[in-house]
């Protein structure tokens, strides 16, 4: 048992020597956490509260040793080493702490400072003639077991690096596990697409890199040149009279459905004119086709003074060959309107969202609490509502026209021109 | 951390690389030292004349960097740790040596690396710890109460080289005292902010402090209430021409922006400009009453910003102070088509 004869020996030397312990010590072991071996020939970071940080290095056994220290208040270790990394929790770095080493009970157990081996990915981006994309940006993504989570590896706490000007890429401080790699054209052109490793657009055929501790992994990635279809088409609107000095301007934008994280890749708008609409390159797959008409005054530019009037929204599955002649035919827009309605205890406000839209109102009791969300493409709109509470209250129930809600979410078909009362209950919370 | 992305954001416009940069960077015991930024100044006027205003490059996990689109020419290689995470501040800012034992602090005694196009120029930087000079000193409200006594928490604290180029951060405490150790010697604006993102009535002080060894202590940083400022200044062309009616905005890193319109002999009156680290200037076109832009004469990027006599390099901008009267000379260039 010499861990514990040690243990003694230390004790016993705090007895023996009351009066002179002015003298610190602090030690510990470097352990790589994937392997439990300890690690030797690191550089140990013994930083106190106030003064100019200390160093040693772990021996052939991985231990280290600050045997005479002054007093320091409290202080942090850390441990480096070329190709190694402080273990993160919590999306920050570990650190040991301690308390002033002068005054430090002796028998408390050694210091142990965890890092491990971390892996690294590296590779050259290329466009389809072979060239290097300099400055290509690259992704890498863990995914989780059992999750369709995308997390960012920890530590690594950025996930993208842009690639140098021979378009060589490294994403380094990895744990173990499998990456993803997403590769960015630089130039935003119609052809050039963000291309997932080994080569293709789609997530779900993505493949895998299995890094391992320590692992210096490779993955060229040749970003995808296609070439899509033509779309073509017109958009018919109902012909409502227009005031005098306004205008109208029809809108089609056509986005990818695979693409739901990213929804401004592969997103394609295009202003329609008097001829109609026109999209190049479009590549064969399902895509969401929303059309919408504005109206503003004819001089204004102005994003804010333009309303939208009519819309559609359909999904479209795009052939591998042209497509011409599509007819979109836009309807007016119907208007969510309503009125909210809250208990005591509840701050009178709320945050009605549509889903699958990216509108959002906010409902405030202090002006009558109306609230209209516009922009609504027809069909079936699912609603959220966040009410939110006073302190010390709960929100109890949620009513949408007297029906309940459960989780202030509902599903709601749009019948144009129906009025909506959102009443929403508060309870006090129970301690 | 603004700095740093305005450095990087400057990065980007580069037209095409001429020169390659290369190397690693290791501290005295050999480890490589990551996020550092490996500068490049001008180390004569004919490569000055040249603007290619502040380039560099971050290291990797494995020290190494690569530099890119820098003209031919001689330059000074300066290492600076201000914003690299945890390390040990006696890694500061200092110059490449050409030596294994380690960089300098002093410009001119350091290596000259020479660029020339189409051929890769690639060192190992080792770095070396420096005690520097201290500079120690404390924060007094106007009235000559402590920031805690005046109800605050304290103050940041920048520390900035007269010749620009990085900055150290810190904070002073509630009982308004501050000491920044390990600063290379040299001249330096202190500058004290109850925010970092100065508005109408909170406070600043700034002062100059020159510190060559030892310890630089009793700087005083007297707060002054902010109150927005009239930023006075005039547009000239460097031929000597007069420059037609132009927009001049002021834009900054908390994403201020202020526009006029320059008088017919080039002169301008900003008013309500509130001080901050960093403000860019960016010179546009008059637009007319009926919508459309008038044709810009000048090229819109500055050959020089003198702000109070101070020359500011492009990538960094200009700080805006309250203890400024802030006079600003913007030199264009013709536009020759």
């Amino acid at each position: 048992m010499p861990t514990r004869l040690a243990g003694i020996l230390i004790v016993l030397g705090s007895m023996v020597l009351p009066a002179q312990k002015i003298v610190g010590r602090v030690e510990g072991v470097v352990i790589d956490v994937y392997t439990n071996q300890l690690i030797a020939k690191a550089r140990v970071k013994l930083t106190p509260d106030n003064l100019d940080p200390l160093y040693t290095f772990s021996d052939e056994q991985g231990h280290f040793l600050f045997a005479t220290l002054p007093a320091l208040g409290g202080f942090r270790l850390q441990a480096e080493r070329p190709g190694y990394s402080t273990v993160w929790e919590n999306a920050r770095p570990v650190v040991v702490t301690g308390r002033d080493p002068t005054k430090e009970d002796a028998t408390k157990p050694p210091n142990v400072i965890r890092l491990f081996a971390y892996a690294a990915i590296s590779g050259r981006i290329t466009d389809a003639t072979g060239a290097p994309v300099a400055q290509a940006s690259v992704r890498v993504f863990r995914r989780r077991p059992g999750s369709t989570e995308r997390a960012v590896p920890e530590p690594n706490t950025g996930g993208s690096e842009p690639a140098n000007d021979l378009g060589e890429y490294r994403i380094a401080f990895l744990i173990p596990g499998t990456y993803y790699i997403q590769a960015f054209p630089r130039a935003q052109n119609s052809v050039d697409h963000a291309t997932y490793f080994p080569a293709t657009l789609d997530e779900s055929d993505a493949q895998g890199l299995q890094v391992s501790e320590g692992q210096q992994a490779s993955a060229d990635i040749q970003i995808l040149r296609l070439k899509g279809v033509r779309v073509t088409g017109i958009v018919t609107a109902p012909a409502t009279p227009l005031e005098a000095g306004r205008k109208r301007e029809h809108w089609v934008t056509l986005r990818r459905v695979a693409d739901r994280e990213y929804p401004q890749n592969d997103r394609l708008s295009s202003h329609v004119m008097q001829s109609g609409f026109a999209f190049e390159n479009v590549l064969p797959g399902r895509y969401i086709m929303t059309a919408v008409t504005e109206e503003g005054p004819e001089t204004s530019r102005s994003q804010e003074d333009r309303r939208p009037v009519f819309g559609t929204r359909t999904e479209i599955t795009i052939p591998s060959h042209d497509v011409a002649g599509l007819q979109v035919e836009v309807q007016p827009l119907p208007e969510i309107a309503g009125k909210l309605v809250s208990g005591e205890g509840c701050s009178p406000s709320a945050k009605i969202y549509a889903e699958n839209t990216t509108m959002w109102t906010s409902a405030d009791n202090a002006s009558d609490g109306s609230f209209a969300l516009s922009k609504i493409y027809p069909g079936r709109v699912t609603l959220t509502v966040h009410a939110i509470k006073a302190p010390g209250f709960d929100v109890g129930t949620m009513r949408l026209n007297n029906v309940e809600l459960k989780d202030g979410t509902f599903d709601y078909p749009v019948p144009p021109g129906s009025k909506l009362e959102i009443e929403v209950t508060c309870r006090p919370r129970n301690q | 951390m603004t700095a740093l992305i305005f450095f990087l954001a400057f990065l980007q416009p580069v037209p095409q690389p001429r020169t390659v940069f290369s190397g690693t960077l290791v501290d005295q015991d050999g480890f490589p030292i990551y996020r550092a930024f490996i500068a490049l100044e001008p180390a004569d006027e004919a490569t000055a004349a040249i603007p290619t205003g502040w380039q560099g490059g971050m290291t990797d996990d494995r020290g190494a960097f690569r530099i890119t689109g820098h003209h031919a020419g001689r330059y000074y290689v300066r290492l600076v740790t201000s914003n690299v995470p945890d390390i040990d501040r006696r890694y500061m800012a200092q110059y490449y040596a050409g030596d294994p034992s380690g960089g300098v602090l002093e410009r001119a005694r350091s290596q000259v690396i020479t660029l020339v196009d189409g051929v890769e120029q690639t060192i190992e930087f080792h770095a070396a710890m420096y005690q520097g000079v201290a500079f120690s000193g404390r924060v007094i409200m106007p009235d000559g109460r402590t920031p805690m006594a005046a109800g605050l928490r304290g103050a940041g604290i920048r520390i900035t080289p007269f010749e620009y180029g990085w900055t150290l951060w810190g904070d002073a405490a509630p009982n308004g005292q501050f000491r920044f150790p390990h600063v290379p010697p040299g001249k330096y604006v202190i500058t004290a902010e109850n925010h970092s993102d100065t508005k109408t009535g909170d406070f600043q002080g700034q002062t100059v402090v020159v510190s060559e060894s030892g310890e630089a202590r009793d700087v005083t940083l007297k707060m002054l209430e902010v109150k927005p400022m009239e930023v006075s200044g005039m547009v000239v062309v460097e031929d000597g021409s007069k420059p037609a009616p132009l927009t001049v905005t002021l834009y900054s890193g908390h994403g201020r922006e202020f526009s006029v319109v320059t008088a017919d002999n080039g002169s301008f009156v900003i008013k309500g400009v509130l001080p901050e680290f960093q403000y860019f200037v960016m010179i546009g076109p008059l637009r007319r009453a009926d919508g459309n832009r008038a044709p810009l004469t000048v090229k819109p990027s500055p050959v020089s910003v003198t702000w109070n006599g101070r020359e500011y390099s492009r990538g960094f901008g200009f700080e805006i102070a309250q203890t400024d009267a802030p006079q600003l000379r913007i030199v264009l260039a013709r536009n020759t088509p």
